[in-house]
């Protein structure tokens, strides 16, 4: 079924129709996971289909449906797409039957059995590739180690094989890694819990984005509490989604005392909507080129940015627009918010929709924006600029 | 000249400013506006409260807008206690636009005013809409050292970095790791080329040599409408085999404005009907390749 790019907006909008529009998107996302991995295993000798159909095919739906919907399939079909599936890596395509031998072992310890793999492996952990559970092998014997979770759905995930990865053109994960303590650990796990307690206060809609379009959350430490700075700017609480790792994101520091409430508020909602929009255009076709060479500058944060992000950015920014105008109007019931900095936010989020020029104009790739695209983005930018209208006459 | 023009800016060392000043246009700082600009709750945001009399000195105006940074201004400092983006301070500035006729400049911040685009933007630019040579470039993301074979002779740079081309740039803060970005080192004769509307005059920093004037006036055309400048100047370098690569647009005029004739060329140019950049411009069907400007 056509998802058109105006029904976006209409979630964010926390329109009736939002929350079948999220299932609808959901379900063409699975969909289309589900023909990529077919496609991915028909290019595999038939043994090792065999090996992977043993594990998947005894998993019940909810739990295909979890290896479906993980990070980890996500970027190993994504990889796979990019070598092109003639040419894929073997490797690439070994670790489909390793991903769902993983969930398999997980199910079936749950279940009261040791699986073949727990038995064969040599392994002294096996993630889900969820990243909601683990089993840790200590002195030969199987446990399942407790997990980091907000509201019993999304992982936080700080020390996996995922987690732990070093990659020099990411904004998160470059920064060297530093051990959260316990006591971070759990510091963390309540600022994000407070953090989904106030988005579903301010709208249950896009909680329900959230809980929906993310299921884990890398946290990266890489500065101690102690370091504070004076030009907020400069400190690394910064966070990333990347398309390659779906229903995922990637945040710094939020252990840090300097990264509010309100603003993990903000980084969640913000990645949230990115993978809101990677879900479309998987299944959909990328919004615009990802060209790196001439990068238009934002005009919310001046950073120069590919025609892709800033097509996503647009729809980001308008999303934490609706969402913290909700929180104004819930404020008293928020955990834990500053309301001045909410209200300094909605300046922030309002600030690129009111430059002089349609924001259309603000892209740099031969040939027009997407007519589709085009009409999204300046109903957006309309839609805050009439909701300015005071400000943008004389008093 | 102050019955059709008025000019605002933010930086006192404007050299554009004190010629206008000259030749009897009224020119205001930033900071003197500032004291009809206040802070108003949330959704206004920004409440401006401009007098008739300031009102009228912009009533159908012809705005030298130089507001290009609210830098190093005490408008820029009272945004940032407010704790709102310097784009706040341009919806400000525009409200009074609104009363004018029209603009020398594109508004906004640097790189979203057309006026101010980065270097490999304005290449793009040039290259892909205007047809125009313009320099090798690599711009890299991350922190990754781009692979620079195919590069004679590159130089390393700041992608604001419009006046500097004389060797690698000593670059600081996040461009000093983030995004390198590389230029191939401009080789030939620099040819600078201004334009005051149609008005097209050359400079020869480095001697003069024998170019093609109809070149630089369809140059100037061209970049009059993708920079959404009335006024500006372009750098050129004119290559041993005839052709013309553009390198930079600027509009802070640096290098002509001590000319001895510039004063006479500017009031000629005030003379002439401008037709200048139209303040409605958000509308979506603006034609954002004429940008409003007429082409002459």
């Amino acid at each position: 079924m056509p998802f058109p790019l105006p029904k976006i907006i209409e979630i964010l909008d926390c329109l009736p129709s939002a929350q079948g529009l999220m299932e609808q998107l959901i379900a063409a996302r699975l969909a289309h996971t589900k023909r990529d991995l077919i496609a991915a295993l028909a290019t595999l000798p038939a043994a090792d289909v065999d090996q992977f159909q043993k594990t998947y095919d005894s998993l019940d739906v909810e739990h295909q449906a979890r290896v479906l919907f993980s990070t980890e399939l996500g970027e190993t079909l994504v990889a796979i797409e990019g070598h092109g599936r003639q040419h894929a890596d073997e490797k690439l395509l070994k670790r489909i039957i390793d991903i769902s031998a993983r969930e398999h072992a997980i199910y079936e310890f749950q279940n009261g059995r040791i699986s073949t793999y727990l038995r064969t492996t040599d392994a002294k952990e096996v993630y889900s590739p969820l990243g909601d559970r683990v089993l840790s092998r200590e002195s030969k014997v199987w446990k399942m180690r407790p997990q980091y979770l907000i509201d019993d759905t999304i992982a936080v995930d700080f020390d996996s094989p995922i987690a732990s990865r070093y990659e020099p053109d990411s904004g998160t994960l470059s920064a060297h890694q530093l051990e959260h303590t316990e006591y971070e650990k759990q510091l963390v796990l309540e600022k994000l819990t407070t953090t989904l307690t106030n988005i579903d206060k301010a709208s249950p809609i896009l909680g329900l984005l959230m809980r929906n379009f993310v299921r884990r959350i890398i946290v990266r430490k890489s500065i101690d509490s102690s370091q504070i700075f004076k030009n907020l700017d400069r400190a690394p609480l910064g966070s990333e989604h990347r398309p390659h790792q779906p229903s995922s994101f990637r945040a710094l520091n939020i252990h840090h005392p300097q990264k509010t409430i309100v603003s993990c508020m903000e980084s969640a909602f913000h990645e949230s909507v990115h993978n809101v929009l990677a879900y479309w255009e998987t299944v959909n076709g990328y919004f615009a080129p990802a060209d790196r060479e001439v990068r238009p500058v934002s005009p919310w944060t001046g950073n120069t940015i590919p025609n892709h992000s800033l097509a996503h950015a647009v729809f980001v920014w308008y999303a934490l627009h609706r969402l913290f105008e909700r929180c104004v109007l819930k404020e008293a019931e928020l955990e834990e918010c500053d309301v001045g900095e909410i209200r300094r936010r909605l300046a922030t989020f309002a600030s690129g929709f009111l430059i002089q020029r349609p924001l259309t104009q603000c892209f740099t790739h031969s040939g027009e924006v997407n007519g589709e695209l085009q009409h999204a983005i300046l109903s957006m930018q309309e839609s805050i600029r009439s909701f300015y209208g005071k400000a943008l006459k004389v008093a | 000249m102050s019955d059709k023009y008025v000019a605002v800016y933010s930086d006192s060392t404007d050299p554009l400013i004190r010629v206008l000043e000259d030749i009897g246009v009224l020119a205001l700082h930033v900071d003197e506006l500032l004291a009809h600009i206040t802070k108003a709750e949330w959704p206004i945001l920004i409440s401006t409260s401009y007098t008739p009399a300031i009102i009228q000195l912009f009533d159908r105006k012809t705005v030298f807008n130089r507001v290009f940074s609210f830098n190093n201004t005490e408008f820029g400092h009272r945004l940032e206690e407010w704790g709102y983006p310097y784009a706040w301070g341009h919806v400000a500035l525009r409200s009074l636009y609104l009363h004018a006729k029209s603009l020398i400049h594109d508004t906004g911040e640097r790189g979203v005013s057309k006026c101010m685009l980065p270097l490999n933007t304005q290449w793009w630019a040039m290259s892909d809409r205007g047809g125009f040579a313009v320099p090798k470039f690599l711009y890299a993301f991350g922190t990754t050292e781009p692979d620079l074979t195919g590069f004679a002779d590159p130089i390393r740079k700041s992608i604001w970095s419009i006046h500097e081309w004389g060797g690698e740039a000593s670059l600081s803060g996040p461009e000093g790791v983030w995004h390198p970005f590389y230029v191939e080192r401009p080789a030939g004769t620099p040819v600078m080329c201004s334009f005051l509307g149609s008005d097209v005059r050359l400079a020869f920093p480095r001697g003069s040599i024998g170019v093609p004037i109809e070149k630089f006036v369809e140059l100037a055309r061209i970049a009059r409408n993708i920079f959404c400048s009335e006024i500006g100047e372009i750098l050129t370098f004119v290559e041993g085999n005839g052709t013309i690569r553009f390198y930079a647009f600027s509009p802070t005029m640096s290098s002509f404005v001590d000319q001895p004739d510039f004063e006479e060329r500017l009031s000629s140019f005030m003379r002439t009907e401008i037709e200048g950049v139209a303040l409605d411009s958000w509308s979506p069907q603006a034609d954002e390749k004429s940008c409003n400007l007429a082409l002459a």
